[in-house]
Parts: C-alpha cells; sequence; structure tokens
C-alpha cells in the first residue's frame, strides 16, 4: 500500500524510508557469538518443581482445615461459620488453648514457608529459576 | 537503508539446521548476514546508536535460544525480525531516555529558515519515534520493510487491514506533531491546502 497523496506525503515516506545505512560496530558479530557460546554453555535453568510443590500444598490445605474443623467441632460441637472459627481461633489463643495454638502455630509456619519460597523465586535468583 | 526482501530462505532454513543439531558456530553465518538489517531496525526505533547496538545484540541471543519455535510456515526473516522487535519493543518500554523533548532540540525562531534538510529529516525521525508505541510500531516497521502491508502484518503479528488503519492513524498523528512544531514538511501541506 502506497497512499502518497500529496508532495508532503511523498517527502515524508522519502524522509522515513531511506536513511543512512548504518554498519556495526567492529567485532559485533564476535561479542555476539560470544554471548551465545556462553549462554549455550551456561547451567539449564532449573525449572520451578510444581508437580512435587502443588500435591504437598494441596494435602496441607486440607490436613490444616482439617484440623481447625476438628477442634472448633470438639470445642463447641457444631459447624461454625467461617467468620466465628477466625474469632474462636483469636480468643481461643488468647486464653491459652494449646490446640488453637498449635493450629496458629502451624498457620504462621505455613505463611512464613510462602512468603519465604515468593521472596526467593522473585528477588534472590529471578534468572536461574524458571516457571 | 531499509530491509530488502532476502533471498536467503534457504540458506538460513540450513544453518538453522546445523544450529539445532548441536552446531552452534553456525549460528554466526545468521549473524553475519542478518546483523546490519536488525541493527538498522533497532536504531530506528531507539534512535540512540550505542542502544541500539546492544538491543541488536540481546535480539540474537533471544533468537538463538528461541530456533526451534521456529515454524516454517513462515520466511526465516518474518520470524526473526518478529522476536527482535519484541525485544526491542520490550527494552524500550523499561528504558527512560534522557530527557529531551522534540521542542528542545529544535531552535527557536524560524524553523523552515533556520534548518537545513538533514536536520529536518532528523526532526520527522524522531517525531515518528516519540509517536505512541503502536503508531510508532507500525510506521517503523512499514517502512522499514520497503512499505510491504503483509510483511510488516507478519512481522507485528497483525492483520493487514490493522496495519493499514495504524499507518493511517499514525500519519495523522506525525502530522499533527510535525504542525506543532513549525516544521516546513507540515507548513508546506498547509499552505497548499489554502
Amino acid at each position: 500500500m502506497k497512499a502518497m497523496e500529496t508532495p508532503e506525503m511523498d517527502t515524508l515516506e522519502r524522509i522515513l524510508t531511506d536513511e543512512d545505512e548504518l554498519e556495526p560496530m567492529v567485532g559485533f558479530s564476535t561479542r555476539v557469538m560470544r554471548a551465545v557460546r556462553e549462554d549455550e554453555a551456561a547451567t539449564e535453568p532449573i525449572a520451578f518443581p510444581w508437580a512435587r510443590f502443588l500435591p504437598g500444598v494441596v494435602v496441607q490445605c486440607a490436613l490444616l482445615l482439617g484440623a481447625a474443623l476438628w477442634i472448633v467441632l470438639e470445642s463447641s460441637g457444631r459447624p461454625p461459620a467461617p467468620s466465628s472459627a477466625v474469632q474462636w481461633l483469636v480468643g481461643a489463643v488468647g486464653s491459652g488453648d494449646p490446640q488453637a495454638q498449635a493450629v496458629l502455630g502451624v498457620l504462621l509456619a505455613w505463611l512464613g514457608t510462602g512468603v519465604l519460597a515468593w521472596i526467593t523465586t522473585r528477588w534472590v535468583t529471578p534468572r536461574r529459576i524458571s516457571f | 537503508m531499509a530491509y530488502s526482501t532476502h533471498k536467503s530462505g534457504s540458506d538460513d532454513g540450513r544453518a538453522v539446521d546445523r544450529v539445532l543439531a548441536g552446531d552452534t558456530d553456525a549460528f554466526e553465518e545468521i549473524v553475519l548476514r542478518w546483523q546490519k538489517p536488525l541493527l538498522e531496525l533497532a536504531y530506528r526505533f531507539s534512535r540512540d546508536r550505542a542502544l541500539a547496538e546492544e538491543m541488536a545484540q540481546d535480539a540474537f541471543l533471544k533468537i538463538f535460544r528461541n530456533l526451534g519455535r521456529w515454524r516454517r510456515d513462515a520466511a526465516f526473516s518474518t520470524w526473526m525480525f518478529s522476536v527482535a522487535l519484541n525485544h526491542y519493543r520490550t527494552t524500550l518500554r523499561r528504558y527512560v531516555p534522557p530527557k529531551v523533548e522534540l521542542e528542545a532540540v529544535t531552535p527557536a525562531g524560524d524553523l523552515a529558515d533556520e534548518m537545513d534538510a538533514a536536520a529536518n529529516d532528523r526532526i520527522v525521525r524522531r517525531a515518528v519515534a516519540l509517536l505512541p508505541p503502536k503508531y510508532r510500531d507500525t510506521l517503523v516497521t512499514y517502512y522499514f520493510m520497503q512499505q510491504d502491508v503483509a510483511e510488516t502484518a507478519g512481522t507485528l503479528g497483525l492483520k493487514p487491514s490493522a496495519v493499514k488503519a495504524r499507518l493511517s492513524r499514525g500519519r495523522k498523528l506525525l502530522e499533527t506533531k510535525l504542525k506543532a512544531l513549525g516544521h516546513p514538511l507540515a507548513t508546506q501541506g498547509q499552505e497548499s491546502e489554502t
């Protein structure tokens, strides 16, 4: 398609099409090939082990939820609403209930692990772990 | 020099086959054949010689890493330019250029009298580089590809109709920008209209 309707457009087309030639600096191809060889020689990035990671997380979540539900049922005898479960946990931890403290401990450990995994993958080794 | 359709498809294909078979040195053939067009394209986007070299070098690295993804239904050059363009666009999104407005590089006063032709041309090219990315990409690629809409569309991953629409809108934006600067090219247009 050539939409040259006016002399000004012709000039514009000429300016944008014809630019001065640009020669690569001396040694450009050598530098490219060096980078290519270094890249090839580098160890393959370690793929994040999702296949091993996800089942573990799913099982851990299920166990944690099951344990929390069991503790709540044991103490009150009826299934709680999600908001009352949180209230119960906060209240029970405050009153020194060892079961509630154990649940909170697991929750915090799980959260901490997640945060550490995130920091490691996002900030520490961004180029070596591929997703 | 703009890129002109290169009849090197079979040479590229053979070199790619060798690289994929483990002969890394064969990639140098591709580098030597395409270094100039890739550098020129990078320069048209960045208008910065050093940055263009860096972008072209990184583009070759990306091309090397992704050689296995070249589906041979498109010409190697189309695929290669497409990879390079994506890299250039990503780099320029992150790159913060020195804060020099277009107006700041133009001398004050009557531009038509004070500027020589080369300076005028440079301003037009720089104005293109300052267009919104989707118009800049289309205009730069289209003129680099010797005004071949199909090749431009293939490289940008757009439909030809979208390329034509962006070219039209991009030219209008460019004219507006040049008029605002009092560029002779735009003022000539105004005079001929009256």
